[in-house]
């Protein structure tokens, strides 16, 4: 097939995926304006069906063309019909009160319009730039062919390296792509701008949904956009972007379900962050410190309606799944491995100071690289100054319990470089191929955190 | 207060995202866009694994795998040099993205006399070597194979006609 052909049947993949997320949101949060479902619509539907269809093919069925289509089909059926029964109406775009809202200005539609070319650039240079990255090359990808040509999830055993130890989600994706049409395109680079918008429109969403004004959102956004690691990571093909989308994602609904006593945020949060598992094998770590955090400070900010059920149930079915097979099969598990050699040093007695020297000055001389992560250190520490009267339990609690999950997985993600520092590979290996990407949840969810501090901080003085 | 108003942020805030958002784009622009954009164009002509492959290697190694594709056949055994003697040609999980369907697999030594036996060992009418600095060892792999090469670098041990 001609990569001009395939690029409508891509199209009408992605369609389909967005379509079926898109239903899913909406039977999930009936109460939300429908752009909250649109910007959930992609990473829902594509990771809810690549794990459908991880646990149709561990009952036996082959991942092929029209098991794919089957399930799809059904499940898309099956959400269109209890949204027909409960007979959902759908609600306005507003999610600010109207009478707050202000004409849009130069600057916001600026923003607003340079992300837009921000997004539409990236889905010219994904395809363009094809898997021309070594892990998009030899493990995402080559996965994905390997099973479609297979049929089966078995087939990641022995194509690609590090055989089933990641998540199957973005193999699974890419190779409906190559079932479709060999992903001559390649289509299904088109996943990774996907997962970048609906990022960031997510977080545009939310910061209006809690009262930042537009202007201050618009600008937050196009920051975000253009942070170069974010950008590159929108075109690049590795799954650290898809990762951060479910993680950040989650993280917001689950907090503002928490704190606002919405069972259905939760229940989202736990889905969204259960994917993130499901997408990269350090989800687990960021999973479990982000849901250890925000519970800790959701009780001590004391005004958290927590429905446990809801938001842990999800999770720990999309995540312990996969957790169960990968034990079976992966060969073996590098954090694991990670855990048991630090520890064993330590109990020694051998603390290896010298590596929290050499990860303290790599971190502080990435964070200030402009070309790594643009100015996002001086405008999350100004934003988080301008705003600190907004990250108190009473004041931002919303905010704040960001702020607070932000720092730990960040925080976690440094002890995990410290463990990786006993032992194995040589720890500036480590960092410089892992660290940036590795932290880019942390880092979003304090981008976030610190405009909406400084965001609702003005809004809030200005209706003073 | 007004409404438009009410609704305006402070000043400060407004200048400085917007201007470090500028920044960041100039940095951006300059560091991968412009770049990355140039490089697409040059390769528009080639496939998504040729683009791959020159973009991450260059035009040399995106005409090898091309090359070497045509050479063994999709049912075809394509033995790699090991990942310590080349560790781009020698990984098996990257060349599987540039090769598939074909079996690719690795002598299980470096050493020369291993990797002699097992090169002797690999005679298959199915099995070709891919050639690249020291691997095959020439004096092995000539006794039923034959090298079609590629460039002074690189080429590929196919099995010799009958």
């Amino acid at each position: 097939m001609s990569p001009l052909v395939a690029l409508p049947v891509d199209l009408l993949l992605l369609a389909g995926l967005s379509g079926f997320g898109f239903l899913l949101a909406r039977a999930i949060l009936p109460d939300r304006p429908w752009v909250d479902c649109l910007a959930l619509s992609f990473p829902l539907g594509a990771g809810m069906l690549t794990w459908l269809v991880f646990i149709a093919s561990l009952a036996g069925l082959s991942v092929s063309l029209p098991t794919v289509l089957g399930i799809w089909l059904v499940a898309t059926l099956s959400v269109g019909a209890f949204l027909m029964l409960r007979k959902t109406s759908i609600r306005g775009a507003s999610i600010t009160s109207a009478s707050r809202e202000a004409p849009l200005t130069g600057l916001s539609i600026a923003g607003l319009a340079g992300s837009l070319i921000l997004f539409g650039l990236s889905l010219f240079l994904t395809v363009g730039r094809a898997q021309a990255g070594w892990d998009a090359m030899a493990i995402w990808s080559v996965k994905g062919y390997g099973i479609a040509l297979e049929g089966s999830i078995l087939a990641g055993r022995h194509w690609g390296e590090l055989g089933l130890s990641y998540p199957l989600n973005i193999p699974l994706l890419i190779s409906f792509f190559a079932l479709l049409d060999g992903d001559v395109l390649p289509g299904s680079k088109l996943v990774f701008p996907l997962f970048y918008g609906s990022l960031l429109f997510g977080c545009y969403l939310f910061w209006r949904g809690q009262g930042v004004t537009r202007l201050v959102s618009s600008l937050g956004l196009l920051i975000l956009a253009s942070v170069p690691i974010i950008y590159d990571h929108a075109t690049l093909g590795y799954a650290n972007l898809p990762e951060a989308c479910y993680l950040v994602l989650g993280c917001l609904y689950a907090t503002s379900g928490i704190l606002n006593g919405s069972r259905e945020s939760q229940l989202m949060g736990g889905l969204l962050l259960g994917l993130g598992v499901w997408t990269r094998l350090e989800g687990v770590l960021l999973v479990l410190t982000t849901v250890i955090a925000l519970a800790v400070t959701v009780r001590l900010i004391g005004k958290a309606t927590l429905w446990l059920a809801g938001w842990l149930l999800p999770m720990v079915v999309l995540s312990g799944i996969w957790l169960a097979f990968a034990r079976e099969y992966a060969s073996s598990s590098l954090f694991i491995g990670l855990v048991g050699r630090a520890g064993g040093k330590l109990l020694e007695g051998a603390f290896n100071l010298s590596a929290i020297r050499e990860i303290a000055a790599y971190t502080a001389k990435q964070a200030v690289d402009p070309y790594v992560w643009g100015l996002m250190t001086p405008i999350v520490f100004a934003l988080v100054w301008i705003g600190r009267k907004r990250l108190t339990p009473k004041t931002g609690p919303v905010a704040l319990s960001l702020l607070v999950v932000g720092l730990s997985t960040g925080a976690a993600v440094l002890v995990f470089y410290y463990l990786a520092s006993f032992g194995g590979p040589p720890l500036d290996w480590w960092l410089s191929t892992g660290l940036d990407r590795t932290a880019l949840p942390s880092v979003l969810l304090l981008a976030v955190a610190a405009v909406l501090a400084a965001g609702a901080a003005q809004a809030g003085e200005m209706d003073a | 207060m007004t409404q438009s108003q009410a609704d305006r942020p402070a000043r400060v805030i407004v200048i400085g995202m917007a201007m470090a958002a500028a920044i960041q784009l100039f940095f951006l622009f300059r560091s991968n866009v412009i770049p990355l954009s140039l490089r697409v164009w040059n390769h528009r002509t080639l496939t998504a694994k040729e683009r791959s492959a020159a973009l991450a290697f260059g035009s040399d190694f995106a005409g090898f795998m091309r090359f070497t594709a045509d050479v063994v056949p999709a049912d075809g055994k394509l033995v790699l040099p090991r990942a310590a003697q080349d560790s781009t040609l020698g990984n098996i999980g990257l060349m599987q993205y540039f090769l598939i369907p074909r079996e690719l697999i690795n002598c299980p030594s470096s050493e020369p006399a291993e990797q002699e036996a097992c090169v002797l060992q690999l005679s298959g009418a199915d099995t070709y070597f891919l050639a690249a600095g020291s691997f095959p060892p020439a004096s092995a792999a000539e006794k039923s194979k034959t090298l079609i090469p590629f460039n002074s670098k690189w080429g590929v041990y196919a099995p010799s006609p009958r």
